[in-house]
């Protein structure tokens, strides 16, 4: 199917009021959880999870997919007006973004990271349109033993590429694929690890999990925490928003160059958004003539991560939707919510659900222009939405977290499943082992059995089959190099200086996704 | 760099080593198998001699550059998953209701600035919310008063 009649029939499925709605719905949920600092963009999409169960899965994946790359606009908000990153990926927007607030250029600086937002996004939605059919015509030819290595590249990547300790990264995914053993083993019908618990018979579930993580371990580690300073909080008006023309003129090639970083890290295995927005900003700051005007409010240090950190979430589509191999833990849960509804992504996708595949992109068209219109001129109501006290606000997520992890199963077990990952996730989070790898490895630690099996059946038993057909053995060397590399201390140590400043990376390590 | 990890950060990697000697002993159990036709204990034991290992690697090799504040702030902690527990443990005989006045009532203590007031309105709002939303909405099978 060509390009052209692509996107008509992608405009069929996509501009319906039905899709339209849960379009809206998706982006403005994601905005708003986008905004509000201490929950991310994966909590948020586990707690819409359960309630998409009783959608069709077009509109369900239009709206999770909504979730993701609208946060990506709303965090900026948070970090440009109260030096506090709205979600992880918006972290090193804060260097720039506050100074530039407090020189009273706040609108400004709201106005600029949303047209760098919508434009990375747009030259990503592009690529995903471009290349994710050829890349879908390609992967045609793989067989198990390429899906089993290109899953176990995806894997180390994420957990090599974390920032932070490559050994507790390991151990995280590790953990992962152990707990998604639990329950009863598909192909000998063993039960293991239930500990003769019924309810775990039929495995852990993902939104439970992911609710533990990312959701209730967040609250308890902000919990009674002195409350936010909002007195700063100035009021932004519309006729603030003008940048001048030397802004504009600034603006430009960061914005193009963060989109072509943001793109590339996103189609990357294990790199997220949050990576591909230091990157830009660490290439802005290279590439600057006058490098001592960054931290103080230069506008190169703002357009570039949010033109990557948005480009970024959406070229993590192409792997996703080709493959069927998520890049970060964000695509994994999509993912997983995809094969709730019964669609496995796979190189085929393309032909048996163009319509899926088409509407889907349709919809980030429409979704990204939807936020520049909330964005824009309804600035006002998001930073009011700043303001809402964590008082009232941690009770009301943690009812929905109640709630909607009851509804999956009708059944209050799976909420006592939220409270030991919560506390897991809150020591893991105080001891730095990063979260994100070990969801990873629970969504693709079945997927990767399957097809490591699947894989010697065809061979007969020999292993070599993953050495021998060169895909694979490709990918399997990309994984090697990449522990030695990255287990190398003093490349690390080097990399580490030149990447970030100490507070920047204890944001981004705390949510990182 | 002068960084030495601390008493702590060690413990932490003690309780890596012991999950995974655990692993092993639990998948001890299961059939084994062979590397081409694996048994359900295979992968299990192979993942906890990889997890006691890199524990083992933590606590020898991994040095931090910046040590790990750990404050547990004990009442938040136990107010809040304590709420979430009597929530699980009450929502069926007490109904959803009163499961949510007492998620609600945990969860805003331990937040200052919270008075009676606004939490009474919090309840009354989530309880409607959540009852449009889930119960008449979605149609979840949850009673409003219990049984």
């Amino acid at each position: 199917m060509d390009l052209i009649s692509g996107l008509a029939l992608g405009i069929d499925t996509a501009i319906t009021g039905e899709a339209l709605l849960y379009c809206f719905i998706g982006v403005t949920v994601g905005m708003f959880i986008g905004v509000l600092p201490g929950i991310g963009p994966l909590a948020a999409v586990s707690m819409v999870l359960p309630i998409t169960y009783h959608l069709e899965p077009m509109s369900a994946l239009i709206m999770l997919a909504g979730i993701f790359y609208g946060a990506q606009y709303g965090g900026s908000t948070a970090s440009i007006l109260l030096n506090l990153p709205g979600t992880s990926t918006t972290a090193v927007t804060a260097i720039d973004g506050y100074p530039m607030a407090k020189q009273g250029r706040a609108g400004i600086a709201l106005f600029i990271t949303t047209i760098a937002s919508f434009l990375g996004g747009c030259f990503a939605i592009v690529l995903l349109m471009s290349f994710a059919p050829l890349l879908g015509r390609v992967a045609l030819r793989f067989s198990s033993a390429e899906y089993f290595s290109i899953m176990l590249l995806g894997l180390v990547a994420a957990s090599t590429m974390s920032l932070g300790s490559t050994f507790k990264g390991l151990v995280s995914v590790a953990a992962g694929l152990l707990i998604s053993m639990v329950g009863m083993d598909p192909t000998s019908g063993h039960i293991r690890f239930t500990f003769g618990v019924l309810e775990l018979q039929d495995g852990l579930n993902l939104v439970a999990i992911a609710m533990g993580l990312f959701g209730v371990a967040e609250i308890l580690k902000n919990a009674g925490a002195p409350r936010r300073d909002t007195k700063n909080l100035e009021k932004v008006r519309i006729r603030d928003l003008i940048p001048t023309r030397k802004d504009m003129s600034q603006s430009w090639m960061p914005i193009l160059r963060g989109a072509g970083i943001g793109s590339f890290v996103g189609i990357l295995p294990g790199a997220g958004p949050t990576m591909a927005a230091f990157m830009a900003y660490a290439l802005e700051k290279r590439v600057a003539r006058d490098k001592s005007r960054f931290g103080r409010g230069a506008i190169e240090g703002i357009s570039a991560p949010e033109s990557a950190n948005n480009a970024s979430t959406q070229a993590a589509f192409i792997p996703t939707l080709s493959l069927g191999i998520p890049g970060d833990a964000g695509m994994a849960v999509l993912l997983g919510a995809m094969m709730i509804h019964g669609i496995v992504p796979r190189p085929e996708f393309f032909s048996t659900n163009p319509d899926l595949f088409w509407g889907l992109v349709v919809s980030f068209w429409v979704g990204n222009l939807m936020l520049l219109v909330l964005n824009i001129p309804l600035i006002g109501v998001w930073v009011r939405i700043l303001a809402i006290p964590q008082r009232l606000l941690f009770p009301a997520i943690l009812f929905f977290i109640c709630v909607g992890v009851y509804s999956i199963n009708n059944n209050p077990f799976d909420v006592m499943v939220v409270i030991v990952f919560g506390i897991a996730g809150y020591f893991m989070n105080i001891f730095q082992y990063p979260a994100a790898p070990l969801l990873m490895g629970f969504i693709l630690g079945p997927m990767m059995e399957q097809h490591f099996r699947r894989a010697l059946l065809y061979s007969r038993g020999d292993l070599w089959t993953f050495v021998d057909r060169p895909v694979s053995a490709a990918f399997l060397a990309c994984s090697v190099a990449l522990m030695v590399v990255v287990a190398l201390p003093t490349l690390r140590r080097a990399g580490r200086r030149s990447l970030k400043s100490d507070k920047v990376r204890d944001a981004a390590m705390e949510t990182e996704d | 760099m002068k960084a030495r990890t601390s008493l702590a950060e060690t413990v932490a990697a003690g309780v890596v080593v012991a999950f995974g000697l655990a692993t092993i002993w639990l998948s001890s159990d299961f059939p084994m198998g062979t590397v081409t036709r694996m048994g359900p204990g295979y992968v299990p034991m192979a993942l906890g001699i990889i997890i006691t290992a890199l524990g083992i690697a933590i606590a020898l090799f991994d040095r931090s550059d910046e040590r790990p504040r750990i404050v547990v702030a004990l009442k938040p902690f136990a107010m809040i998953l304590g709420g979430i527990l009597l929530w699980a443990l009450t929502v069926d005989r007490l109904g959803f209701f009163a499961a949510t006045a007492i998620l609600v009532v945990c969860c805003a203590v331990v937040e200052e600035g919270n008075t009676w007031r606004t939490v009474l309105g919090l309840v009354v709002f989530l309880c409607a919310a959540g009852y449009l939303v889930f119960i008449e909405g979605l149609g979840i099978p949850l009673s409003a008063f219990g049984e």
